[in-house]
């Protein structure tokens, strides 16, 4: 059976929703890149951040 | 003043309902297709990658594929999700994949098959905006 680790699969979702709401939101290319940067950043480190806040808890 | 947009000079004609019509139902069937009707390359290009990456992953990871026999309320939103991937959806049921939601990684997959039909469908509303020319 294939499998994917936590992060990787984090990550492939990030890059697809993220390059893919940027083409919706943004007209020009230079936004579109900040925006889709931003949104990733968003997604991967919101994911860490609470990953680490719920660390005590998971012990 | 007006921004750039994608790729490609020539627009097609837009700003009638029937084109944003034809734009939305080409989207929603074939991932990318919409935006390449109006001539919006770029856009359809990222949103066919974004959608069958998505899909594939979501297949390739055994990803369960709801059906309409859904049992329950999310099932059913599972299979609404589902069906937003256009022709992604009856090409990865007729692969025959035996869904494995018992290990995390076909858990991934379900969820990443519901996604690409999620964003497809938004494509698709892109599409019929621009098409009716509310959108640029």
């Amino acid at each position: 059976m294939p499998s994917i680790s936590h992060f990787a699969a984090m990550t492939l979702f990030a890059a697809a929703a993220s390059a893919t709401l940027a083409f919706h939101s943004r007209p020009a290319n230079r936004e579109r890149l900040i925006y889709a940067l931003k949104t990733f950043v968003m997604f991967v480190g919101g994911a860490i951040l609470i990953a680490w806040l719920l660390y005590p808890i998971s012990r | 003043m007006t921004q750039p947009t994608d790729s490609g000079s020539n627009r097609a004609p837009r700003g009638s309902w029937l084109w944003g019509a034809a734009a939305f139902v080409a989207g929603w069937l074939v991932p990318g297709l919409g935006h390449a009707l109006l001539r919006r390359w770029t856009r359809a290009g990222v949103f066919l990658v974004s959608t069958v990456a998505l899909a594939a992953a979501g297949v390739w990871l055994h990803g369960k594929i709801f059906d309409a026999q859904a049992a329950d309320a999310f099932e059913w939103l599972g299979f609404f999700a589902d069906l937003g991937a256009g022709i992604l959806y009856p090409a990865a049921q007729s692969l025959h994949t035996v869904p494995d939601v018992s290990r995390a990684a076909g858990d991934y997959g379900t969820r990443f098959f519901a996604a690409a039909g999620a964003l497809n469908l938004l494509c698709a509303f892109d599409a019929y905006a621009i098409g009716t020319g509310r959108k640029s």
